[in-house]
């Protein structure tokens, strides 16, 4: 299991490398200079610009200057962990791990679920004491359009994308697992017709297509017409959001939220609702629920204890592959509802070719999805005793 | 018809077990016909639609006597749907109906030299990391995982956006769909070239291989004649599910901007123009390019949901 963790960091810090590889390459192929565009304002001092050729290394060859920026990429500026606590808080963590996957060997479901359940409270703890206390700054560079360091800006970025696509992953989960099971145990009722219907149209249907018609649809029309403001079609709080109570301001962030959040969740939640029908189903057509039934077990007892209980192995596989989909979708809902998230900063580091902006935020965004990748990997092996890491 | 204790038996071949099968799939059927009319549409579309008005496509308002005023005097030139434009005209006045047809090409493209390039390169990768374990398996499969594992979406972004300017890319791939649907092919193989992979494993042990290997066969005719044919159904049904997938990933580039670049008509850019202009309930061409390429991918999801039924050989007919 160790190793099988390790080898798989190492494929992902592999797989980042070559990513970083190739969009640095395209970028040095796009025929001109980084500065060319810089240039072009005649407000840039040419001493600027020497200044940024010596940093990057400008005019040194092309490998050259990717050791450069790969050299002052992984190397932080300031880097602290936050001391003692935070030393402490991860030697706790780790020592639970490696106490519970040596000691704690039943597989018993109550038992498994007490161990994962564990963990990750403990991980939480961890996490939360260590990003509380930890100070790293790593120099990704200036922005070339004048915002600064990259760094600061992804971090500011990643709050907000970070609570888009929570809240957009915790609609998904809590619509489409339940809508799948219930249209397993309604298999070809009405009911379950249209759910198919409606996730076999979801599924098909561009996100940016679901955004801009809630836009239209729920946001705008719907006060045209109505009068009422339910929602906001752009931003993530008011302009005197500052003023607000925290009622108010409760109810401001959700009146932002709530389109944006659902376009991106409409698309996986149809996917989920499908896999969980039909890995229910699965479930539900096996030999040891027939037995389930013909012992005289209550119905729902049947479906909530000895059904749900392995349908819901692979779903979490899903959810967690899914996360890298939640983040392409962000970047086009965040672009689309003007969401101050990385997407957002993606797209518009990418308008201006901004050099060192579209590198930092295409391996934060690589980085996330290498990670969830991983996760749903070892999830995947912890929730099924049937998998076996060699 | 042969001759079976007596009986006279008609074999059934694999074609027609699948054919029969594709058959009772009615939304599939329909999906089918409506892809084949999208696809015929398409490709006819320079034929009667806009043929002196090219690249614009779409043809302008005949000024002035065409345009309507608006209460307030201006012309209009952005006229909602009517008798001589059933789908209305765009911000410049372009016929919305020539450019949705003419959209169609840029998806068809994409779908189908993506659709190629994932059929043919995953085939070939899967095949022979599934034929030859060791040293061969093993590297082609880290490389596969290399490719799934790049973000799909900020690549393709960020290649859409760098495109026309890449001094190494040939001229017609700069702005046009030809681009895309190369990038697009180049990222997607990954996950059909697993499952090819896995199929191979399996089959590589079968006794037809044996037989076929002991009548002399050599390893590209084991591979190509005797176990790929046997591997078709997960190609195919993959495959189409990349085609919609595809189709949907240049629209959404379309739309950001970064992918076929204006004045070609794509579904993705109109939908970015008519999203522009739709506050002020001019809401004709959003409607109509959305429409057409839900259809098309929705189609084309349906057309693989029947594939992947008729072509399943564990599957008994019977319709609940």
């Amino acid at each position: 299991m160790f190793a099988y963790v390790i080898r798989r960091l190492v494929y992902g810090a592999v797989t980042l490398l070559a990513l970083s590889m190739v969009v640095f390459w395209l970028l040095q192929k796009t025929g001109a200079s980084p500065l060319d565009r810089l240039k072009l304002n005649p407000r840039i001092q040419p001493d600027y610009l020497a200044s940024l050729t010596e940093r990057y290394g400008l005019d040194k060859s092309g490998p050259e200057q990717y050791w450069i920026w790969l050299k002052r990429f992984v190397t932080p500026r300031e880097a602290s962990i936050g001391g003692l606590p935070s030393i402490l808080a991860i030697s706790a963590g780790v020592a639970y791990s490696v106490l519970a996957s040596r000691f704690i060997k039943s597989r018993q479901f109550a038992v498994r679920i007490a161990k994962i359940g564990a963990g990750v409270l403990i991980w939480g703890f961890v996490l939360f004491t260590v990003w509380n206390r930890m100070n790293i700054v790593l120099d990704w560079g200036d922005s070339f359009r004048g915002d600064g360091p990259v760094f600061e800006d992804i971090t500011l970025a990643a709050g907000a994308s970070f609570r888009l696509g929570m809240t957009a992953l915790f609609l998904a989960v809590m619509i489409g697992i339940p809508l799948g099971i219930y249209q397993a145990t309604k298999q070809y009722s009405f009911f379950d017709q249209l759910g198919t219907t409606f996730s076999f149209v979801a599924f098909s249907t561009p996100i940016f297509i679901i955004g801009v018609f809630l836009q239209l649809g729920l946001g705008l029309y719907l006060e045209r017409w109505t009068g009422v403001k339910l929602f906001y079609v752009a931003g993530m709080t008011s302009s005197s959001y500052e003023s607000f109570t925290t009622l108010q301001r409760a109810g401001d962030i959700l009146q932002h939220l709530a389109l944006p959040a659902i376009s991106i969740a409409a698309i996986s939640l149809a996917g989920y609702s499908r896999f969980q029908r039909a890995s229910m189903l699965e479930v539900l057509h096996s030999d040891y629920l027939r037995t389930a039934k013909a012992k005289g077990l209550p119905r729902r007892r049947v479906i909530l204890k000895h059904a749900l209980r392995n349908a819901m192995i692979p779903i979490v596989t899903l959810i967690s592959l899914d996360i890298a989909s939640i983040i392409g979708g962000a970047i086009i809902t965040e672009s689309i509802f003007g969401w101050p998230g990385v997407g957002r900063l993606y797209i518009d580091a990418i308008n201006a070719v901004d050099y060192p902006a579209i590198m930092a935020v295409v391996m934060a965004i690589g980085a996330g999805i290498v990670v969830m990748n991983i996760v749903a990997d070892i999830l995947y092996g912890v929730l099924d005793p049937r998998v076996r890491y060699e | 018809m042969e001759e079976f204790e007596g009986m006279a038996v008609e074999p059934v071949t694999q074609w027609q077990l699948f054919s029969t099968r594709l058959r009772r799939h009615r939304l599939a059927m329909v999906s089918g016909v409506i892809l084949l009319l999208i696809g015929l549409i398409a490709l006819a579309a320079p034929l009667f639609t806009c043929p002196n008005n090219e690249p614009e496509c779409g043809r302008l308002l005949p000024h002035p006597t065409d345009q309507l005023a608006e209460p307030d005097g201006r012309l209009a030139t952005t006229i909602a749907p009517r008798g001589d434009y059933p789908f209305g005209t765009d911000e410049v006045g372009r016929d919305v109906l020539s450019r949705v047809v003419h959209g169609g090409r840029a998806s068809l493209i994409v779908g189908v030299v993506t659709g190629l390039m994932v059929a043919i390169m995953g085939s070939i990768v899967g095949a022979f990391a599934g034929y030859y374990p060791g040293a061969i398996d093993q590297g082609l499969m880290r490389f596969t995982d290399l490719i799934l594992g790049l973000p799909l979406l900020p690549v393709a972004i960020v290649v859409g956006r760098l495109l026309p300017e890449l001094t190494f890319v040939p001229e017609f791939m700069t702005s046009g769909p030809w681009g895309i649907a190369i990038l697009l092919g180049s990222l997607l193989w990954g996950g059909l070239a697993r499952i090819v992979r896995a199929e191979f494993l399996s089959l590589r042990e079968k006794e037809f291989v044996e037989a076929a290997r002991a009548a002399g066969a050599n390893d590209r005719r084991i591979i190509f004649r005797h176990i790929l044919p046997n591997a078709m159904s997960p190609i195919i049904v993959q495959t189409t599910l990349i085609v919609g997938a595809a189709i949907i990933i240049e629209a959404a580039l379309s739309f950001l901007g970064f992918g076929v670049r204006p004045p070609t008509p794509t579904w993705g850019g109109m939908a970015a123009a008519g999203a522009g202009i739709a506050p002020r309930g001019l809401w004709w061409e959003l409607a109509f390019s959305a429409s057409a390429l839900i259809i098309t991918v929705l189609s084309v999801n349906f057309l693989g949901d029947g594939l992947r039924d008729a072509l399943d050989p564990t599957q008994t007919i019977e319709r609940k």
